[in-house]
């Protein structure tokens, strides 16, 4: 039973690196906007270069 | 007598649905021969767009979104403008960064988002647009940050580029303020995540304790476990927490009552309480309930804030489609400004549709201007060459050109803003009924505390009887009474924002809870703010005359003319031939072999043409009904009369009188002539008396802070000649489309025109408040139960830390379950 005290510590030491992680997380402003990598996901399998018809477009404007 | 309906049927769709943005294309606008129909120009040239660049995908990508809310399609919005202003050195210096590869970053306002396919659209950018390498789109918060090559293009190209797509981007007006809400986002999340992180932690040690308490468990490992508790405790409290204190602080030195105040008071004592009884080794602690406490009561309050983001985010999405650039005339060029590089001397072109950018002399040989965001005047002035322009003022018709002779802050628009400034300061701040409550709640908890302790001593010794007096002070921690108004707030703002009422704030809901006076603007308010012929009567042969005569003319009563009878004229195939205006009486014309007079009773008069007593009783009619009588003589003689003016909406007496029945008194003040004021609050059943005409700014706000209108004052506008009564009302209610700056200072923001609207939020105010007051019986009534649990000896930390949440779900439950923002069905309405 002893081994809590020295369990207990070391569970709330890895909490507090998961924090300390949460918190770099925070402060990079990866929760600022929830609502559109959600949806960016779903863009990935259309591909621009090819049209719905299977031509490839005009070359990019400037 | 002939009756017009108000709305005419040039914009009636055929059976086809525009190509690009799926709403029915109208019969103007259909064009037989081709296959794909588009319901305006802005959404053939995007669709043109998309299809030279290879994008059809988008429609794919849109198609696939799912729940796509047919209501919220509008078609594409192309401007063409040139957007050079984001050329402009000291924009670019100012707002954006480059790095050594020569990439340039900025972070821009974007318009025009619908959906996911508008993220995906302008992402794909990079491959289309030489020079851009990165577009991320912020889809919630409507922002753009852009990436490009410096030596490649300019942004001000690839302005263009979305503006060709249907989006415009726009430099954000004040980027600190952006940057100071995100710091305070980014607070608000860490503060959460230590808070929760740490009263899991508790609640954890806090197990062991429970445990300990059936079980016996030994000195060492109890001393152990309280030790963790107590220091887990002390962060929470003194890190995520602190922001409880200080507010109690704040509060007490203010003297002002505060939610704050007994929460500080509870979480202090139960970490006090806690520590102590850790160092002496006796008795109970109830530490992981202060954790818990923390963690609850923030979350609680991150919701409110997010809320009340997201609704000052959405009213700065509404700003954004103000342009706050000026046209500016350098040798024979044109070039796009920011507003405030002005300076006197400057010519600038305003073009029609446009708002001058500052006061100033017009140039042109003569316009027309119309000043209802200034000054309320519903009907258009005419200015002639040298005469005076205001900023804000729009302008009708023709493009004109003015000299600018004062700019920025010393306009008479600017003027007016810093009467708003000072107007907003002297408003008194409310006691919200839950700091009312908690001022009441502390001292009623101490002397429990303190009775406690007496009635127990002489019966269980000291010791038993203070930890029953400190399981009360804890038990009663106010964790449901701190949540109470905050989730019953962002309930009812987020209620509110999904019916298009946007509130700033909880204070808001409150203020307009109870029935006042509720000052109306009429314009756009309870009329429907365009100039139509409401009503007429005589020859509709006449009215076709009267409108090909004009069609030559740009003043606003014959656009209404023109409008309701242009296509019965058209038909005709007639057109009118030497058309001469008399400013300020009619106009005359002939159409074929007939002379036609069109214009005022005066006009008609001086031309000696004669009028049959029903036109006269007629004319009356319509002035008494807050209309101008037009009459239309052909060939000397009246055949027609038409009442043209600002049609009050079909629902407006109906929802006035059930506003009034719920205890409000309506007053109409207008910038309008008061004729006209007292005519529509006639036909509304307003009483004369509160029907007040062609008052100025100044006396709009005098009128709003008169002490016998009872409170609260709710005034709704949204001029520039609102702003300084919007912001010295008790709630200011501003409307979209309306001036921008009324939105910036109004509490309330109604995404649609008109009276149902207003009548929502009223009622959605009266609704939150209600649950409000529920919430808070609720857990004072946790909170007597809990009391007398402690005064009896039966609570220890366990039932603490059960009661607690249970008293904080309870609260949640009612708030989200309580129906809001509900108003009698629209289609009952005009049966």
């Amino acid at each position: 039973m002893e081994l809590v005290f020295v369990a207990l510590p070391v569970a709330l030491l890895v909490g507090g690196a998961a924090l300390f992680a949460f918190i770099w997380a925070a402060r990079d402003d990866q929760f600022e906007d929830l609502d559109t990598p959600p949806k960016r996901a779903l863009f990935d399998d259309i591909d621009v270069s090819v049209k719905p018809d299977g031509q490839i477009p005009a070359k990019p404007l400037d | 007598m002939n009756k017009l309906d108000a709305h005419d049927d040039s914009t009636q769709a055929i059976h086809a649905a525009c190509a690009h943005c799926g709403l029915p294309v109208p019969s103007t606008e259909a064009r037989a021969q081709e296959p794909l129909q588009f319901c305006c120009g802005g959404c053939r040239a995007v669709h043109g767009v998309l299809h030279e660049c290879g994008l059809e995908r988008y429609y794919e990508m849109r198609d696939r979104e799912q729940g796509i809310d047919r209501s919220t399609q509008e078609p594409a919005r192309v401007t063409g403008r040139g957007f050079e202003h984001l050329d402009d050195p000291r924009f670019i210096n100012a707002q954006t960064t480059v790095d050594v590869a020569g990439t340039r970053r900025a972070e821009l306002r974007l318009d025009g988002l619908r959906c996911g396919a508008c993220v995906w659209l302008l992402e794909a950018m990079p491959r289309i647009v030489r020079g851009v390498s990165e577009v991320r789109v912020d889809s919630a918060r409507g922002i753009a940050r852009i990436a490009w090559d410096d030596r490649a293009t300019q942004l001000s190209a690839i302005a263009r580029r979305f503006d060709a797509l249907g989006y415009q981007l726009q430099p954000f007006g004040d980027p600190d303020a952006v940057a100071r809400e995100r710091a305070a986002n980014r607070a608000w999340i860490v503060r959460i995540g230590v808070a929760g992180a740490i009263a899991s932690n508790a609640m954890a040690v806090a197990f062991a304790l429970y445990g300990g308490l059936l079980a016996d468990m030994e000195l060492g490992f109890r001393m152990f476990f309280q030790w963790c508790s107590v220091a887990l405790a002390v962060v929470a409290v003194a890190w995520p927490g602190r922001i409880f204190l200080s507010n109690a602080i704040a509060a007490v030195r203010t003297r002002t009552p505060h939610m704050d105040v007994p929460v500080a008071f509870g979480l202090v004592a139960a970490v006090g309480a806690g520590t102590i009884a850790t160092i002496r080794g006796t008795g109970s602690i109830y530490c992981e309930s202060a954790a818990m406490l923390v963690f609850l009561l923030l979350v609680g309050r991150f919701v409110q804030y997010g809320r009340q983001r997201r609704a000052r985010e959405q009213v700065e999405l509404l700003l954004a489609i103000v342009p706050s650039i000026a046209r500016k005339v350098v040798g024979d060029r044109v070039v796009e400004v920011a507003m405030d590089a002005l300076v006197p001397g400057d010519v600038v072109e305003v073009t029609a549709g446009e708002a001058c950018p500052a006061d100033g002399r017009l140039l042109a040989d003569s316009a027309h201007l119309d000043l209802s965001h200034l000054t309320g005047e519903s009907q258009p002035v005419r200015v002639e060459r040298g005469g005076p322009v205001y900023a804000g003022t729009r302008v009708l018709e023709t493009p004109i050109r003015m000299e600018v002779s004062v700019a920025g802050s010393e306009t008479r628009a600017a003027r007016l803003l810093e009467l708003v400034r000072e107007a907003s300061e002297r408003r008194a701040p409310i006691v919200e009924l839950a700091d009312r409550v908690s001022a009441w709640f502390l001292p009623t908890i101490l002397v429990g505390a303190v009775f406690t302790v007496a009635w127990w001593w002489p019966r269980i010794g000291a010791d038993a009887a203070v930890a029953r007096a400190v399981a009360l002070l804890v038990v009663t921690c106010p964790c449901a009474l701190g949540l109470a108004t905050p989730l019953a707030v962002v309930a009812g703002i987020g209620k509110g924002a999904r019916r298009g009422v946007l509130v700033k704030g909880g204070d808001v809901l409150e203020r307009a809870s109870r029935a006042g006076t509720l000052v109306l603007d009429k314009t756009g308010t309870v009329t429907e703010g365009l100039t139509r012929v409401a009503r007429w009567m005589g020859s509709p042969d006449a009215l076709a005359l009267a409108a090909s005569v004009e069609m030559h003319s740009a003043h606003p009563t014959a656009r209404a003319l023109v409008d309701s009878f242009g296509e019965a004229a058209s038909r005709g195939g007639v057109v009118a031939s030497d058309v001469r205006e008399i400013p300020g009486l009619g106009i005359e014309g002939r159409v074929g072999r007939k002379l036609v007079r069109v214009g005022s009773a005066r006009f008609m008069r001086e031309r000696g043409a004669t009028t049959s007593d029903e036109m006269h009783a007629y004319s009356a009619d319509c002035k008494v009904a807050g209309f101008a009588p037009v009459f239309v003589a052909v060939d000397g003689k009246v055949e027609a009369l038409a009442g043209v003016g600002d049609p009050i909406r079909p629902e407006a007496r109906r929802t006035i009188a059930r506003l009034r029945a719920a205890g409000w008194r309506i007053v109409l003040a207008s910038g309008d002539d008061p004729v006209i004021a007292s005519g529509v609050a006639k036909s509304l059943g307003i009483d004369a008396r509160d029907a007040h005409g062609g008052l100025s700014p100044e006396e709009k706000l005098a009128f709003v802070q008169r002490d016998e209108l009872a409170r609260p004052v709710v005034m709704v506008g949204d001029g520039v000649n609102d702003l300084a009564a919007l912001a010295a009302a008790d709630v200011g209610v501003a409307v979209r489309n309306g001036a921008q700056a009324s939105h910036h200072v109004a509490d309330v923001c109604l995404a649609a025109r008109g009276l149902r609207p207003l009548e929502r939020f009223l009622s959605g105010a009266r609704s939150t408040m209600r649950t409000i007051r529920v919430n808070l019986a609720v857990s004072v009534a946790y909170n007597a139960f809990g009391g007398v649990l402690a005064f009896a000896g039966m609570v220890n930390p366990l039932v603490a830390a059960v009661l607690m949440p249970l008293s904080g779900l309870t609260v949640l439950v009612i708030a989200m379950r309580m129906p809001s923002f509900e108003i009698p069905d629209f289609s009952e309405e005009v049966r």
